[in-house]
């Protein structure tokens, strides 16, 4: 694997769990 | 095999796009700043990927249950007078219609982004998810050049990156300027591998930046760290990490990154830094020729406009320069915006980003008065050094509309009015 395609996954990996996390997360609490 | 990945992806982020706003926002942020096409080979490289996200953020704001009303502040209202100011410009402008029509077609799409993002971004929760985005986008590539450079023993350069829609210089600056978001999602982080694989991504970025050769960026990366130094509890210590980092690069970097940096210091002499000074110039030519509305977006690039000032370069010759032979882009965002949309549309310009930077300085000060969180303090402040930075290495490159900067003024209008502002409401009451 080349490191371009090397950080191709790792994007879509890391954006992918970050989108997990978001759409689990409740966001209807307020600001501290 | 990577067009084939995203493809099965795609359809779970427009999903989580459409059940939150804001998350469509982060994935339309992620594909505006980098070209996410250009990492694909195959098939999805023809996907229409930014239009998605920026459609299914709307259609999911517009479905919503949540509208926000957005309020008139200052960075409002210069913003909305620019975006004016330059549709004006756009409309007398004599530059080829083809690139003026491409150029405003992004113009607008980062205005409808910041209107978008000031609708939909409320919350802690949402601003950090937006920063991660930012930092996952710009950070590994950052990192992946990094890489390279320590990998080639520092022979590598980063002459244009891939996925960034620009050269050397507006990849360095880019970098340079998602480097203090990276550090403050660093100090929000709390997962102890999560906070060791940031430090990384940090070290990484500024090797990334080095490997650009960028001396815009690198001069950028000397007021970063003079600006940690100053505002540093902990001097010493961050003194001396300074010089153990100082003294890793001397050993490491190679004898023709010195010799480029070298050259700051002779800028007269250098080819590259005169070439810069004649296309500035050539902007001010015609600013002084439009000095309300100016020529239209990236009108020094234009072949017709810049044959037609170059008989009148003669009129500053008292700024050595070499020859108008050649045409140039405008190497400064702020000659850039004067050629652009005069000496009026760049004070109004300037306006926007002086109003931005003080407006952070009042949210700070605010903030410690009310003794608000300090997540909201720690982002002001990296948000400061961010458009400090970015301005300084900007000043020699053409990046005067960029959806990094937008978004600083968008991040500014955000923490203004929907957290600093109902939280001393709330305070008062």
């Amino acid at each position: 694997m080349d490191i371009e395609t090397f950080t191709f996954m790792m994007i879509i990996i890391c954006i992918t769990y970050l989108c997990r996390w978001a759409l689990s997360n409740d966001d209807s609490e307020e600001n501290k | 095999m990577r067009d084939i990945l995203f493809t099965l992806i795609l359809p779970y982020y427009v999903y989580a796009s459409i059940k939150k706003p804001w998350i469509g926002l982060g994935f339309w942020l992620w594909t505006s700043c980098i070209q996410v096409n250009f990492l694909l080979y195959g098939f999805a490289s023809s996907f229409q990927i930014n239009r998605i996200f920026a459609l299914t953020t709307i259609f999911s704001y517009i479905i919503g249950k949540d509208k926000i009303k957005m309020k008139m502040n200052s960075i409002y209202f210069l913003f909305f007078l620019y975006f004016i100011w330059v549709s004006i410009s756009v409309l007398i402008s004599d530059v080829h219609p083809h690139s003026l029509h491409f150029r405003y077609e992004n113009f607008v799409k980062m205005f409808i982004f910041f209107i978008m993002a000031c609708k939909v971004l409320s919350k802690k929760l949402h601003i950090d998810y937006v920063l991660w985005m930012l930092v996952i986008s710009y950070g590994a590539l950052g990192c992946s050049e990094g890489l390279k450079y320590i990998i080639s023993g520092g022979t590598h350069t980063a002459t244009s990156i891939r996925a960034i829609n620009g050269d050397n210089n507006f990849a360095g600056v880019m970098l340079l300027t998602t480097l203090p978001f990276s550090i403050y999602i660093l100090s929000q982080t709390k997962h102890k591998i999560l906070k060791f694989g940031l430090i990384g991504v940090v070290l990484l970025l500024i090797t990334g930046i080095l490997a650009t050769n960028s001396r815009g960026a690198f001069v950028g990366l000397m007021i970063l760290g003079g600006y940690f130094f100053l505002k540093s509890e902990r001097k010493i210590l961050v003194f001396f990490i300074f010089i153990g980092i100082i003294a890793t690069a001397y050993n490491v970097l190679p004898e023709s990154w010195f010799e480029r940096m070298d050259t700051i210091e002779n800028a007269d002499e250098d080819d590259s830094f005169m070439t810069r000074v004649t296309s500035w110039k050539m902007s001010i030519l015609i600013a002084m020729d439009n000095p309300i509305f100016g020529g239209g977006l990236r009108a020094v690039e234009d072949l017709k406009i810049w044959h037609h000032y170059k008989p009148d370069f003669h009129l500053l010759s008292f700024i050595p320069s070499s020859e108008p032979d050649r045409r140039f882009a405008a190497h400064s965002m702020f000659f850039q915006v004067l050629g652009d949309v005069g000496f009026v549309g760049l004070a109004i310009y300037l306006s926007l980003i002086l109003a931005t930077f003080l407006k952070m300085g009042g949210l700070i000060r605010k903030s410690k008065k009310l003794q608000l969180d300090d997540w909201i303090v720690d982002l002001l402040k990296m948000m400061q050094v961010s458009l400090l930075v970015y301005c300084a290495s900007g000043a020699l490159i053409s990046a005067a509309h960029t959806e990094m900067l937008f978004f600083i003024f968008t991040l500014t209008y955000v923490i203004a009015q929907q957290i600093v502002y109902p939280l001393e409401k709330e305070i008062r009451n």
